[in-house]
Parts: C-alpha cells; sequence; structure tokens
C-alpha cells in the first residue's frame, strides 16, 4: 500500500538515485573514466528534480489558509512541475551545445567496456524509477481510485498516527491544540483572542494543524489524484524518462564502439582520418608517404569506421528532440494554470450569456475565473440586481449555475442600482476610488461596453473589458457619461502608458 | 505616442547583438576550452531571454480582457521572469558541475588570445548595454528594469503625498539593486580577461597543468555564485506573486482587524487577497451581515479600509445570519456538499475567520450542534455540524465518515 504515496514514491526513487551518484563518483575515481564522472553528475540532475518535486508535494499538502497565503499552498505543485520543466528544458540545451560541439570535434570512447557497465546500471535505475510513476506519465488515474474508496469507508480514528505523517508524535499535542482551539472559537466572547492565539503559534500551529489537515487532503488525494499532483509526477517522470533515454544512448554507442570500432594501437604508425589535428595529420601524412616510399606491404592501421564517432551526436539530438517534445505540454499546462486563465473546458461567454439571461440579474460585470490548482477553480462575480429581494431569489440559480460549469468556489458581490441614477446598467456600484483606476486588477472601463453590447455580436463584460484596438476605445469613452469621465481618462493615460 | 518611444527597436537591437555575441562567446569557449568564457556566454543568453520576455510582455500587458484570460495577460512577465531565472539557474549547475569535473582533471585554455579578445568584447558589451538602457529604463522609478525581466510595474502612479516618498525611496533601492546587477554581469567579464590574460602570458604549451589550469574553474565558480545571486531574488519574489502569496505590504492580521470592526459585519470569512502583477491587488471575501441595508453601508466602509491597505479589486459577498447558521461558517458554498474538495480552501479546517466582537456567539454556537440532516437543496445554507467543546476530535471525525463530509470550520470561497 504504502507505494501508492506519491511522497513514499518520491523518496524511494530519491534515495535509489543518489545512491547510484555516489557509488558512481567513487568507481570514476578508481577507474579515472570521465565519462562516467559525467554520468554521475546526469544522477545528480535528476536527483534534483526530484528534490523539487518533493518540497512541492510536501508543501502542497497544506491546503490551510495562513497569514501568509490565504488559498493554502495548493499551487506549490504546479510550481513544481513548472520548475521541472524548464530545468528539463535547460537540460536538454546544454545537451545540444554539447552535441554540436561533438560535430566539429569528435573523439571517441575510451574504456568502452566501463561506460556500457555503467550504462546499464543507470538504465536499470531509470526502468525502475519509469515504472514508478509510470501512471503519472501516461496520465491516467491508476489503482488509485479503487483504493481510495476503500480508506474513505473505513473508519480510521486519528489518533493514530500514520507513516506518511511528519509530525507524528505531535499527534497528542495536536488534539489538545484544535480542541482547545475550538473551544476558544466557540465560548470566548472576543473573537479576536483566537485569532491572537493562533496568531502567536503561527507557524507551530501551522505545522501542527498541517499534519491534521495533510491527513485530510491526503485521503482527498488519494481517492483523486488531483490533477495537479499529476502534473508534478509527470514532470519527474519526464526527468526520468531522459535520464533513461540518455543511458540507452549510452549503451547502445559504447556496444556498437566496442564492437566494431578500430582502435589505434599504441605502438606502430596509425593513421586517423576522423579526427581534425592539423598537426598530427602532416606528421601522419609524412610518415605515411614515407613508408609507402619504402615498403608498400607495410599496412597501416587505420582508426575505424568514421561514422561512428559522429553516433553519439546523432543519438543526442534524437533525444533532445524527443525530450522538448515530451516537456512541452508539461510546461504548456503549468504556465497556464499560472498566468490564471479560464480552464479550457471553460467558455467565458456562454457562462456570462447564462448568468444574464437570469431573471432579476440586469448586469453581470467583473466576471473572473481561474484555476487555483488541479479541479479548485474559482470564480468571482458582480451580480446587479433591482433590489435585495430579487438578488435573494436568483443566488442561488446563479450558484447552480456555476457549480455545472465545475466552478464552486464563488464570490459573488450583488449590487444594487442606486435609485435615480441615470448612469445605465452597467456602471459598478462600488468602484474603487478614482485614482485607485490604475491599480485595479481590470481597470474601471465601465459603461463603455455597455452601450456597446447592443451592436456587438461579442459578449462585451462592462467594468472589466476595455476593447483592444485604440480608435475604438476612444470613441467609447468620450460616449461615457460625466459622471465616470475621470476615470475614463486615466484609464486613457494608463492605455498609454502601457505601451511604453 | 508610447508605441515609438524607440524602446521596442532598441530591446530589439540589444537581442539581435546578445545572440551574436552569445554565439560567438560559446563557440570560442569550446575552441579555446575556457570554462569561465562559457559561462558568461550563459549569463549573456540569460539577459536575451529575458529581453525577448521584455518585448512579449509589453505586447501582451496592452490586451485587458481576452477569453482565454480575464485577467489579461499581465502575469506574463512575471512568469517570464521566473522562468527565465530557473533557466538561468540550470545553467548555472551545469557549469558548476563542469568546472568541478575540472577540478579533478585540470585542463588548459588554449589559444588564450583569442579568449581575451572575445572577454574584452563581452566587456564592451555590457557597457554598451548599460548605456543604451540607462534613459529610458534604468532611472525611472516605479517602472521595472524590463531588459533584466523583473516584474515590471508599467503604470506611473500619480499617487498622494506619502505614497511619494516611498516612490522616492523604492526608486533609489532599484537604480541600486539595477546598478548591482550590472556590475555583477561587468565583473563576470572581468574574471574571463583576468583567466586569459594569465594564459596568454604565461603558455604553457606543452607542459603539465600547474596551478594556473585552476584559475578558470575557480573564476567559473565565482561567477556563478554571482549570477545566481541576482536570480534567486527574483525566483523569490515572482513566486510570491505566482503562488497566489500575499502581497507584501499588506498584513492580513491587521486587515481582519480592521474589517471586523466595520460596523453592520457580524463576522467574516474566506477573505483572499492576492496581487496580479505589478502592484495590482484583488481581494474577495464573504461577509455576514443582518439586513441587507447593514450590507450596503457596510460595503463602502469595507472598501475604505481596504483602499488604504492598497487593495482596489474587492469583490464582497454578502451572506444574511439566520438563526441555524454559525457565525463562522459560510452559508452559501456551493450547492451541494460533495464539492468540498473542489473548493479553493476546505471546510473542515478552520482558518482565518473573524467575528465581530459585538456579535453573540452563544446562540450561534449552541444552535449549530443541531445537526440538520440531509442536505438541503432549498436552501442557499447548508446544514453544518460544529462539534461540541468536549467532543474529541476523533469523535468528529467518526461523524464525519458517517455522513459524508461535516465541516468544523469555513473556509469556503
Amino acid at each position: 500500500r504504502w507505494w501508492q504515496n506519491r511522497r513514499a514514491r518520491l523518496l524511494c526513487m530519491l534515495a535509489l538515485t543518489f545512491l547510484f551518484f555516489v557509488v558512481e563518483v567513487v568507481v570514476s575515481r578508481v577507474t579515472s573514466s570521465l565519462a562516467m564522472l559525467s554520468d554521475s553528475f546526469h544522477m545528480l540532475s535528476d536527483v534534483m528534480a526530484l528534490v523539487v518535486a518533493l518540497v512541492a508535494v510536501r508543501f502542497a499538502q497544506r491546503t490551510r489558509a495562513t497569514k501568509k497565503n490565504t488559498f493554502g499552498w495548493v499551487r506549490a505543485e504546479v510550481m513544481g512541475a513548472l520548475v521541472n520543466a524548464v530545468f528539463l528544458t535547460a537540460l536538454c540545451f546544454t545537451i545540444l551545445l554539447e552535441a554540436i560541439e561533438r560535430f566539429t570535434e569528435p573523439h571517441e570512447i575510451q574504456q568502452p567496456l566501463v561506460v556500457i557497465g555503467v550504462g546499464v546500471a543507470g538504465l536499470i535505475i531509470n526502468l525502475l524509477g519509469l515504472c514508478l510513476f509510470n501512471h503519472h506519465g501516461v496520465g491516467g488515474h491508476g489503482h488509485s481510485h479503487g483504493h481510495g474508496h476503500s480508506h474513505s469507508g473505513r473508519q480510521h480514528p486519528r489518533s493514530n498516527p500514520k507513516p506518511e505523517q511528519p509530525p507524528g508524535d505531535g499527534e497528542a499535542a495536536l488534539h489538545r491544540e484544535e480542541t482547545s482551539t475550538l473551544v476558544e472559537n466557540c465560548s470566548s466572547s472576543n473573537g479576536v483572542s483566537q485569532e491572537k492565539l493562533g496568531d502567536m503559534k503561527d507557524d507551530t500551529t501551522d505545522l501542527q494543524v498541517n499534519g491534521n489537515a495533510g491527513h485530510y487532503s491526503l485521503d482527498a488525494e488519494e481517492v483523486e489524484e488531483d490533477s495537479s499532483a499529476q502534473l508534478n509526477m509527470r514532470g519527474v517522470f519526464l526527468h526520468v524518462f531522459g535520464d533513461a533515454l540518455g543511458s540507452v544512448i549510452v549503451v547502445v554507442n559504447a556496444l556498437l564502439f566496442y564492437g566494431l570500432w578500430n582502435p589505434c594501437p599504441e605502438d606502430g604508425p596509425c593513421f586517423n582520418p576522423c579526427v581534425n589535428n592539423h598537426c598530427m595529420e602532416n606528421a601522419t601524412l609524412s610518415k605515411t608517404l614515407g613508408r609507402a616510399n619504402k615498403s608498400e606491404q607495410e599496412s597501416i592501421t587505420v582508426a575505424g569506421p568514421c561514422w561512428l564517432l559522429y553516433l553519439d551526436p546523432v543519438l543526442c539530438l534524437i533525444m533532445v528532440c524527443i525530450l522538448l517534445y515530451t516537456t512541452y505540454p508539461l510546461l504548456r499546462e503549468s504556465a497556464l494554470i499560472l498566468l490564471q486563465t479560464v480552464p479550457k473546458q471553460i467558455d467565458v461567454h456562454s457562462l456570462n450569456s447564462k448568468l444574464r439571461t437570469l431573471e432579476g440579474v440586469e448586469a453581470v460585470h467583473e466576471l473572473h475565473i481561474w484555476q487555483l490548482a488541479g479541479s479548485r477553480i474559482i470564480g468571482t462575480a458582480h451580480i446587479k440586481c433591482p433590489d435585495p429581494s430579487t438578488y435573494m431569489m436568483v443566488a442561488k440559480r446563479i450558484k447552480e449555475i456555476f457549480h455545472d460549469e465545475g466552478i464552486h468556489a464563488t464570490t459573488i458581490q450583488p449590487e444594487f442600482a442606486s435609485v435615480g441614477s441615470e448612469s445605465g446598467r452597467g456602471k459598478c456600484e462600488f468602484p474603487c476610488r478614482t485614482q485607485c483606476a490604475l491599480k485595479q486588477c481590470c481597470g474601471t472601463g465601465e459603461d463603455s461596453t455597455a452601450k456597446k453590447t447592443e451592436k456587438s455580436l461579442s459578449l462585451s463584460i462592462s467594468c472589466s473589458e476595455v476593447v483592444i484596438e485604440y480608435p475604438k476605445t476612444r470613441r467609447t469613452k468620450s460616449e461615457s457619461i460625466p459622471s465616470v469621465k475621470l476615470e475614463a481618462n486615466t484609464d486613457q493615460n494608463e492605455q498609454f502608458e502601457s505601451s511604453l | 505616442m508610447g508605441r515609438y518611444s524607440g524602446r521596442s527597436s532598441r530591446l530589439i537591437l540589444m537581442c539581435l547583438v546578445s545572440l551574436v555575441l552569445f554565439a560567438v562567446e560559446i563557440s570560442v569557449a569550446y575552441v579555446g576550452n575556457s570554462l569561465s568564457l562559457a559561462s558568461d556566454a550563459f549569463a549573456v543568453l540569460s539577459h536575451l531571454i529575458s529581453m525577448i520576455i521584455g518585448l512579449f510582455g509589453v505586447r501582451f500587458s496592452r490586451i485587458r480582457w481576452h477569453k482565454a484570460n480575464t485577467f489579461g495577460f499581465s502575469r506574463a512577465d512575471v512568469l517570464g521572469a521566473f522562468g527565465n531565472s530557473v533557466f538561468a539557474t540550470a545553467l548555472m549547475f551545469s557549469i558548476f558541475v563542469e568546472a568541478i569535473k575540472r577540478f579533478i582533471n585540470p585542463q588548459k585554455t588554449e589559444k588564450a588570445l583569442l579568449v581575451l579578445i572575445v572577454g574584452i568584447a563581452g566587456l564592451f558589451f555590457n557597457v554598451f548595454n548599460y548605456v543604451i538602457f540607462m534613459d529610458c529604463c534604468y532611472c525611472r522609478a516605479p517602472q521595472g528594469d524590463p531588459e533584466t525581466g523583473d516584474s515590471p510595474n508599467d503604470h506611473k502612479s500619480p499617487e498622494e503625498g506619502p505614497e511619494k516618498k516611498k516612490e522616492k525611496k523604492s526608486e533609489a533601492l532599484n537604480i541600486r539593486g539595477v546598478l548591482l546587477h550590472v556590475m555583477g554581469d561587468a565583473l563576470g567579464s572581468v574574471v574571463v580577461v583576468v583567466a586569459a590574460t594569465i594564459f596568454h602570458v604565461l603558455p604553457l604549451g606543452n607542459a603539465p597543468c600547474n596551478w594556473q589550469c585552476y584559475i578558470d574553474p575557480s573564476l567559473s565558480i565565482i561567477m556563478v555564485f554571482i549570477i545566481l545571486s541576482s536570480a534567486f531574488p527574483l525566483i523569490k519574489e515572482t513566486s510570491i506573486i505566482l503562488l497566489q502569496m500575499v502581497p507584501k505590504g499588506v498584513n492580513m492580521q491587521l486587515l481582519t482587524d480592521r474589517l471586523a470592526r466595520v460596523p453592520g459585519v457580524s463576522s467574516l470569512h474566506e477573505v483572499h487577497v492576492w496581487e496580479l502583477a505589478g502592484g495590482k491587488n484583488i481581494a474577495t471575501l464573504h461577509i455576514k451581515c443582518h439586513t441587507p441595508t447593514d450590507y450596503q453601508d457596510a460595503a463602502y466602509k469595507i472598501r475604505k479600509v481596504f483602499h488604504e491597505a492598497g487593495i482596489h479589486s474587492v469583490t464582497i459577498q454578502p451572506e444574511y445570519i439566520d438563526q441555524k447558521t454559525s457565525q463562522l461558517l459560510c452559508s452559501s458554498p456551493c450547492i451541494s456538499k460533495a464539492c468540498d474538495s473542489q473548493l479553493c480552501c476546505s471546510q473542515r479546517e478552520p482558518s482565518l475567520a473573524k467575528t465581530n466582537g459585538y456579535a453573540e456567539k452563544n446562540d450561534s454556537c449552541l444552535s449549530a450542534l443541531h445537526k440538520d440532516s440531509g442536505s438541503s437543496k432549498n436552501d442557499i445554507a447548508i446544514p453544518i455540524e460544529y462539534p461540541r467543546a468536549e467532543d474529541s476530535v476523533k469523535n468528529v471525525k467518526n461523524r464525519d465518515v458517517s455522513d459524508g463530509k461535516a465541516q468544523l470550520s469555513s473556509t469556503r470561497l
């Protein structure tokens, strides 16, 4: 069972790889083989990737909000995936540079037998790693589903510390801590003191409660492998995959070399046509000429088929292409989440139209949908209604609409049209002060688009949407009513400045 | 006006020059077997990438709303800076590894004269870089440095008095930071020149390696540390934004205190504050009020509190108190309990919920102890369970398992 756990797998692979790294360094010193040393550092980069993933997993289990991060650390895994993907790209880049160098200056492999041995050992370890992280790489759910169901069905008393829980010894203290804070919560007349308590012991409470939280979220995550966790593990999988490819190339190359290469013997004349070395060329040429003059029967050893020397860089290039091709989707996905993009399965326009067509909803603005991590999608919107009672009626429907799209964490701000305002429907009732226009997330380009809505087919969301093209913006801004002209101006300036 | 300031064209020119310089430096590094030149080449490459990111960032930041991204693309800069720093770190790691290999297995620098010439060219390039970008980018305050891919704050803020002083200070800091950065790069080139000079002046020829061969790797390690020292702060800064952390200038404790004291607000929960990019802070929260007029009054005051804290985009969700719900729990999370794992913050863990001191807590606690069975799809409020004080946590967990999900406290958005 323990191998189902992500962290256990990562730790296991980390230990193996680090051990192998140490072994390789030692052996390379003993045999003074440079190839082994290079390969060992390759393993070290693997170790680093695993460490990054491990740190991300550790962080991401703290889903509880803290003083420093109101969302908890769920996003850490997406960041971990991004770091690994970028790291892998950098690695590919250095391999590319080396391959180019080898093209111009090929050199033979020394001690091919040692290299074969090292390569095979590395390959075994990498294949093991691939098996460990396999079902993440494919993107499937694997067996964690079925396992998870049995888990949550069971009643596991919390006093039983699970092996993967870090502060296992703090369990008892944790219970006391939690009950005490709950008690304070309930009975203290001043809610502030509880916060102060939490504040003072911020770190420790965090850590301890996180142990608990980790407990919970472990359940949750064993039930459904969150897609952010999948991203993280995919990053690790790709690293191990790249390493495995590298080992394969090393082994193939060394084998072919061992089999087919005709090395220059230590003694005796040797003509090496592959290595482009001017001095040697002249020397050997003159020697060969001299020899040829003397006796034609003496055969000169010619160093083996030259194409073998170019095999290494070619294989490296192929490997780089494969790696980049498989890393790019991971890079894209994690970057899109971090950029606060709308998740691809949600269509903002249709959502907007659904909301607008509800009875009692006059306008919708500041509609924002973004993905925190995995399946946690967050939405915010300002809904304009004629009066509070209408809002109460529609509030449930609004939440349902969001729920249907898969957005479960929403904050809806109702706005009621102030009596006697001719401002029209689009105006945001609670904007910040006018000089804040530059610092708002989306600018206060209100009202400009309210009138456009009827004309244009595409949906415009007032209060947050500013048209991209310059001339249009200018025109619509001038149409805006006097009360918002000030904001419109600053907005215009803002537009210009942003292009500076 | 803004479009043709020439900054873009300068950026493009520098990009081309950097690209050429990088190609030259890396090839000479391989030919001359000089590691320090290779590390300088990588530094130039990382600058090149940050300039490209800056170029794209300027283009993207004009888009305010897009159907793929409701916030516009202002975060692209931040993400680009982060990616670039990680890339630079990885490259420096490979240089570090190479240097260690050279300590074990020392190698000579050949063609020292060529390396020297290229090193001097790199030094000139750094100075040239500084000169070109000095007037437009290095001496402007909140405007970040696009050349180095710092998260830029594109807007000049016409703010009030005390903020201007803050800006001057940050301007001074910014300039100092930039100067340090430029000096660091120049130092890298100096390192290359020094190493190459030694080999040129005292050529080794065919002799075995002596102390000279150890200069190159040691100087390379120094270069690695120089570059990392400028990459790490950038990584820290950008990851604060990318991880949705509370921005630096905001004190959550103080903020929630002030918010709870606003009259009309009984309690508040699900307070989230984060930074989009470049000083734009966004907040959302849920408040509990008694009546809609309460809410409307409180809303203005709440925004004022946020405004003073520097947060200008706020979304407030009002929830109305009724007898059944506790003060601290969210009355309107998603429509069913099954969504809990997909909420931004699980409802089971207590967090940052605050109540106004005036509210009566006793009623809500006791009444909340009644278990409302069955999920009510008709109300907005979802029945909650509040553990008794004497219940051990174990007990709650049992109950939790037995009826799906019990909520200990509210942290739902």
